[in-house]
């Protein structure tokens, strides 16, 4: 009897030391997602001023932008894993009922970025892919964010 | 039958008789006279008709989805706590769009939230805030509409929950949230702020989706502005008064920037249905979002309503 009442405690402990443990990575997953697109945002700041003309164009610093960019899109897929839509999270349930859609998305940002690090080696060519890919942002943003 | 209660029984229905006929006489869009101001005559101004189109947004809720977003077609479906709306077909098509119109039934139904064959629409359709509008510019904007590719097709009807599935009673809803009060500037404020009031709360609508409502669906007043619930799914509509919890420390050319690229101070980037709106206002001329900022950074701040 004792032993049974041990290895029930033992396994009830267990499963709540798993779900906690669960509970507190997809806190880590989000809080690490909002802060990849705080990167990005960081990124679009820079490249707006210098598309203003608020920032003297640099050439490394205008591929640096599209460096973000495309880390952001290889990394971010990977951070909205099943589960990860409960929380302090502004993610639309279409990330999970159209994970294929989401994913395409950030493969076209990526894809997008590349091209736009190649292009950007002169002020005109950074203004002409830097306004083209930062409408990438709201493209993604209404259909796979809730209004916040 | 015991006499009292033949008595009572009668009463009840003389009472439920008088009720039905106030309730029947109080909500008949025949009663409601606004709408009916006349059309000025003159030629109409398409260029201006465009600019109004473009600052109220409609095609963002009256586009088909996933098409062109001149083609007015309908067929978006709306999810609310009232029901599901779908949204009508406003394209010049003679006979599923508004084609057949004339510029007074436009204005009525703009206005007064009256269709032609005198049914109320529901305010789903944001009539109170474009009653603010006046005749002459509402004719622009219809004519603006009529250069537009006629669509075929019709949106399936409403699937409203009782009570709200009977369109009469917005006869009442309209007794209480309705005045019918045009555009007035405030001769004391800038011709910008004035300008920027008219966009916001006119043809904008910016109070319908950024303002809590009450259990009627009205807006609360003294909390417009102030953000709330989404009315349409999930999430949270940004307070959009100068408070802490809103737009306080916006400069103006910031607030210009996000109706312009839809960014943010912080370079986040609106998102949802918000997003159509920016391709609507990033189409307007600089000075006409320089002045709802303007108009926005000047209204009270108020506090968000708790998440």
């Amino acid at each position: 009897m004792l032993r049974k009442v041990v290895v029930a405690a033992t396994v009830a402990a267990g499963v709540v030391a798993y779900g906690a443990g669960s509970l507190l990575a997809q806190t880590d997953v989000i809080a690490e997602r909002q802060a990849l697109m705080k990167q990005a945002g960081g990124a679009t700041r820079t490249g707006s001023q210098i598309a203003k003309g608020e920032l003297p164009f640099d050439e490394a610093k205008a591929k640096e932008i599209f460096a973000v960019y495309q880390a952001v899109a290889e990394k971010a897929p990977a951070l909205f894993p099943e589960g990860s839509d409960k929380g302090d999270t502004t993610a639309a349930p279409t990330v999970w009922t159209d994970k294929a859609g989401f994913e395409a998305q950030f493969a076209a940002f990526g894809a997008a970025a590349k091209q736009g690090a190649a292009a950007a080696g002169d002020l005109d060519g950074f203004k002409t892919a830097f306004a083209a890919i930062s409408q990438e942002c709201g493209v993604c943003h209404q259909t796979f964010r809730v209004k916040k | 039958m015991q006499r009292w209660l033949v008595r009572a029984l009668v009463l009840l229905l003389v009472a439920a008789v008088i009720g039905g006929g106030a309730f029947w006489w109080l909500t008949s869009p025949d009663r409601i006279t606004i709408g009916r101001e006349p059309v000025p005559a003159g030629e109409a101004d398409i260029a201006n008709g465009r600019l109004l189109f473009d600052a109220g947004d409609c095609a963002a809720c009256h586009a088909t989805p996933g098409g062109d977003r001149l083609h007015l077609g309908g067929g978006l479906a709306m999810h609310t706590q009232f029901g599901t709306f779908h949204v009508p077909n406003i394209s010049p098509h003679e006979t599923d769009g508004i084609g057949g119109w004339s510029v007074q039934d436009f204005v009525r139904a703009m206005r007064a939230g009256v269709s032609p064959d005198g049914r109320h629409y529901y305010p789903s359709f944001p009539y109170t805030s474009f009653q603010r509008i006046g005749p002459k510019d509402l004719a622009d904007m219809f004519a603006y509409v009529r250069t537009l590719t006629p669509v075929p097709g019709r949106a399936p009807a409403h699937d409203l929950a009782f009570p709200f599935s009977m369109r009469r009673g917005v006869g009442l809803w309209k007794l209480a949230f309705l005045d019918g009060r045009e555009f007035e500037p405030d001769p004391s404020k800038s011709a910008e702020w004035n300008r920027g009031k008219f966009l916001v709360e006119g043809p904008a609508h910016c109070a319908e989706c950024h303002s809590p409502r009450n259990f009627a669906g009205a807006i609360i007043a003294e909390r417009r502005f102030s953000g709330g619930p989404n009315p349409d799914g999930a999430g949270f509509v940004p307070n959009i008064t100068p408070h802490e919890t809103g737009i306080g420390g916006w400069s103006k050319s910031d607030v210009v920037e996000l109706l312009t690229t839809g960014f943010t101070p912080e370079f986040d980037s609106v998102g949802a249905s918000m997003r159509a709106v920016v391709e609507n206002t990033a189409r307007l001329p600089p000075e006409d979002r320089e002045a709802m900022a303007e108009y926005l950074l000047s209204l009270p701040p108020v506090a968000s309503s708790p998440r």
